[in-house]
């Protein structure tokens, strides 16, 4: 059997340190890229199953330019047997804030590969990191015509030969045990920690061909379309609570005014001496005080 | 004195050095096939180790008792090879040397006996057994020694008190004025001599040659420095001993099993499976089993694997604390071997202990422990005069190494904080790598992922390349030790100083003023990787002596065995399975000090000290700070 894992690159844009709205408080050189790590989840649960079952190929299958080789070589390296990437072309990409196609065309090409490679079961991440629709299981397995089961945990050989034994949470300290047929679509949620790859394997990925599939991209209408994308909001800033001395209105505007307007303050550490010192000079030097020195 | 020797004599000494010097290259084989040629020897520090003993000495009661013993053998076997090539001294100097023979001679006994009394009373699991055939021989070298004396000065001056020889005069009170006995007892006294010689190889006598040829070839660059991997080779670490280079060999060689090592291991006293000294013992036995054995004669599973001899659970516990290195008297280092353990159990086996592999995958993908990324690793520093090296910070003085604790941690950002005060204070030009900056690779090493070490150094390094850097000063001792010690390895040299030396350069420079008083009492605990490691125990102690009213005291255990916090060599990212945990053992140290403060300058320390102190749940718990946060504190 083939056991198809699909691994989504995303780039992690995990830092708002930026300044500027339109890039989302984003710096485009703090990015990571990194595989989505629900899809890690996913390959691992692929690798227990081999070691419970025996021999299995185990397929990676990625979509999309390589933004992220090297992690893609590392999760080959972890235990995977192949990995194939689909080329995208002819999808437009930009009229997609995010910069992907849609679901339902990732699914598209996801299926058609599937198809072509023969994969038997096929392994996602129940959703990604950078756009968290949490569609493409299960419109992948809508195109393939196979059973889906979202966001299992386990996975292992059923009683019979054609069935598998899916674990999932069902929310709230649930457990659900699934008895799913064979081919089917399973999507995983995080929890199980892809396995830290051997030496010897790390350097056989790298020398590992990465297989393209270019098989002509049908373009299907998108069904649903990003209207509008907000940026997040920038960072919430800390409103000092309004001085009870002051009169009302003033309250009022200080509140209004929020955290354009920052409560000055100078906190003094160190020893009781430092401290007192630097109270004095702050005193003297506000002319509360007068000093006697000069 | 005149020759005794007979042709049958001579053959036998031939005899008995031809079976030790065979016998040695026999034994020894496996490590010196194995031995690069053009490993130089070190003589400087040989005559004094061999003479002085001083690392034996460290313990005193045991110490002299091995000096008794040495001195014993060695000065009465220079007389006798003096005396075959007729070299003879006059009658008072001759006397002399002789009282000083039988005064040694009465020391050696009761050093054997002390040796010997200690051994036996120890159990097994202490301290080996194989010492007590060795202590027996010499034991019957002595009394004959004595007894022949006795009975020759009974011959030549019966019923004289003979002041050369009071020990010898003792014995002739009750011994016969005979020379068959006087000549049974030469016999008997000569042939345990050579029965000694021979069997030096193959008896615990060995250490005598092994202990100085392992100090002849002692490391010489850093103090514990790990064995270099080539990865490209796939020399990835100790699957068995075969992956051992000579010189560890030669260390596990040379271990007599003291136990000091593991008197002073952090994991052994606090309970944990670990023993330095059972690592080394393990490694000897199978190193002499399988050493010399050839590869195929293992068939398809190879020699067997060190871990079944070292349990993950054993190799897992060390922190790397180099006490072990530290004490050990014939300077072998039980920490190489361990990590090269780990490094196989990482990068052949893929066995990293869970709770490890976040921060690895952290390290991995972020470049920092804590995961949190490069883009914040300036964020300590924002709004504030913090400069970062690039076109604008080109003329610098230092490069502040902030590192990962002082990048992300809370606590550790303050002291991060207080050094850029001071450094401002004293009008140091200095900037920060900021974004740039990149875990050193400690963890990443110390844990076993050499790849993933040698990446994150190689970052590092092209970064201070490009900016030209040339003084660095770090703020925790593990960078220090990485930066300053493991990257030239990696052809990066650069001038490293941790900043207390480095502020205490400032301070004896005049350019900063400790004004604010702190009328604390206050230890300094020292860092495993800045004193053992790096040997900075003053600046620590100085730089507290500099504020006002500090009163400056010792833990119980301090500077070379100084014990350590537990969070090094990875364990900060471990849990502690079994016995107690290492920071509460130091931790109720600190408490029967009565100190109010404790001075550490490693945020590893920082974090499990504060840990540690505060679980003790004391009425006044002593506040742990770094000792940078006291003196930018007394700047005002
Ligand atoms: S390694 Fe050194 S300290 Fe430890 S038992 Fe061996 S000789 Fe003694
Ligand atoms: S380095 Fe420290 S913890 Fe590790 S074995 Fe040596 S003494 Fe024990």
């Amino acid at each position: 059997m083939k056991i198809i894992v699909c691994i989504k690159q995303i780039c992690h844009t995990y830092a708002r340190t930026g300044q500027n709205p339109e890039s989302r408080y984003l710096n485009p050189e703090d990015a990571i890229y990194r595989i989505n790590p629900y899809d890690e989840a996913a390959l691992e649960l692929a690798l227990r199953f081999r070691d419970q079952t025996g021999p299995v190929d185990i397929i990676l299958l990625t979509l999309g330019p390589l933004i992220a080789e090297s992690e893609l070589r590392r999760c080959l390296a972890a235990g995977a047997d192949q990995l194939c990437r689909i080329v995208l072309s002819g999808i437009a990409t930009e009229n997609d804030p995010l910069l992907q196609p849609d679901p339902w065309t990732k699914a598209d090409s996801l299926a058609r590969a599937v198809t072509e490679l023969g994969g038997g079961l096929v392994l996602c991440g129940k959703e990604s990191l950078d756009r968290g629709s949490g569609q493409v299981g299960a419109l992948l397995a809508h195109l393939l015509k196979m059973p889906c089961v979202s966001a299992i945990t386990d996975l292992s050989a059923g009683t019979a030969a054609d069935h598998i034994r899916v674990q999932r949470s069902a929310g709230r300290g649930v457990r659900e045990v699934i008895r799913c047929p064979l081919p089917a679509v399973l999507s995983a949620d995080m929890g199980a920690d892809l396995r830290l790859p051997v030496f010897a394997r790390r350097q056989w990925a790298l020398s590992q061909p990465i297989q393209n599939l270019t098989s002509p991209v049908i373009k299907r209408p998108a069904q649903v379309v990003t209207a509008r994308l907000s940026p997040p909001r920038p960072r919430p800033k800390i409103v000092p609570v309004p001085d009870s001395r002051l009169p009302a209105y003033d309250r009022v505007s200080q509140l209004l005014a929020g955290s354009k307007m920052e409560k000055k303050g100078e906190l003094l550490t160190g020893s009781p001496e430092s401290q007192v010192d630097g109270i004095i000079n702050y005193l003297k030097a506000n002319g509360f005080l007068e000093s006697h020195n000069d | 004195m005149k020759s005794l020797l007979t042709a049958v004599d001579v053959l036998l000494v031939f005899l008995a050095l031809m079976v030790m010097s065979l016998g040695l290259a026999r034994e020894w084989s496996y490590w010196w096939s194995k031995k690069e040629s053009r490993s130089a020897g070190n003589w400087a520090g040989l005559p004094a180790y061999i003479l002085q003993q001083r690392e034996i000495l460290r313990k005193p009661a045991v110490g002299i008792a091995h000096l008794c013993v040495f001195w014993g053998v060695v000065l009465p076997m220079l007389v006798i090879i003096a005396a075959q090539f007729g070299f003879v001294l006059p009658v008072g100097p001759a006397h002399t040397l002789h009282l000083l023979q039988d005064i040694f001679g009465l020391f050696m006994l009761l050093g054997t006996l002390y040796l010997l009394r200690r051994r036996l009373g120890l159990s097994s699991g202490q301290g080996p057994q194989r010492t007590v055939l060795l202590m027996g021989i010499l034991l019957i070298i002595l009394i004959t020694g004595f007894l022949a004396e006795g009975a020759r000065l009974e011959i030549l001056y019966p019923g004289e008190f003979s002041w050369f020889s009071p020990v010898g005069w003792v014995f002739a009170q009750a011994l016969p004025a005979s020379p068959l006995f006087m000549q049974g007892m030469i016999r008997l006294h000569f042939l345990a001599v050579c029965v000694l010689i021979a069997i030096t190889p193959f008896s615990f006598l060995r250490h005598a040659v092994a202990a100085p040829l392992n100090v002849f070839f002692r490391k010489q660059g850093p103090r514990a420095a790990l064995r270099e991997l080539s990865l490209e080779t796939g020399d990835i670490g100790a699957k068995s001993v075969r992956n051992l280079s000579w010189k560890q060999l030669l260390d596990a060689e040379a271990c007599v099993a003291c136990g000091r090592c593991e008197e002073n291991c952090p994991a052994s006293i606090s309970g944990k499976l670990l023993s330095p000294r059972k690592v080394m013992q393990q490694i000897y036995s199978q190193a002499k089993t399988f050493g010399g054995a050839q590869t195929e004669s293992f068939g398809q599973s190879g020699p067997p694997l060190l871990a079944d001899a070292i349990s993950p659970e054993e190799f897992w516990a060390c922190t790397s604390c180099m006490a072990c290195v530290a004490q050990c008297p014939v300077c072998a280092e039980p920490l190489d071997k361990i990590i090269d353990l780990r490094r196989y159990q990482v990068m052949g086996e893929g066995q990293l202990p869970v709770e490890a592999r976040g921060m690895i995958r952290d390290l991995d993908i972020y470049g920092d422990v804590q995961g949190k990324g490069a883009a914040h690793r300036e964020d300590w520093a924002m709004h504030r005069a913090v400069p970062v090296l690039g076109p604008e910070a080109a003329e610098t003085d230092i490069l502040l190494w902030v590192g990962c604790a002082g990048s992300y941690h809370p606590r550790n950002q303050q002291t991060s904080r207080a050094m850029v005060k001071i450094l401002l204070t004293a009008g140091v030009r200095f900037a920060i790598l900021g974004k740039a900056e990149r875990c050193c690779g400690d963890p990443a090493r110390r844990l076993g992922d050499e790849a993933l070490f040698q990446r994150l150094a190689q970052q590092n390094i092209e970064q201070f390349n490009r900016y030209s850097a040339h003084t660095v000063v770090t703020l925790c001792p593990h960078c220090l030790n990485t930066l300053k010690n493991e990257y030239p390895a990696l052809g990066c040299q650069l001038t490293v100083v941790h900043a207390t030396e480095y502020v205490m350069g400032l301070l004896d420079a005049g350019r900063l003023q400790l004004k604010y008083p702190l009328a604390k009492k206050l230890a300094v605990h020292d860092a495993c990787y800045l004193g053992r490691y790096n040997g900075v125990y003053k600046a620590p102690r100085q730089l507290c002596q500099n504020v006002p009213g500090l009163m400056l005291s010792e833990l119980t255990r301090s500077r070379e065995s100084s014990f350590c916090c537990g969070g090094g060599g990875g364990r900060m990212w471990l849990h502690e399975h079994g016995g107690r945990n290492i920071n509460v053992v130091r931790a109720e140290e600190i408490a029967e000090n009565h100190v109010e403060i404790i001075g550490t300058s490693c945020p590893y320390c920082l974090v499990m000290l504060d840990d540690g102190v505060k679980s003790l749940e004391l009425e006044k718990t002593p506040v742990v700070s770094d000792i940078i946060d006291i003196v930018a504190d007394a700047l005002g």
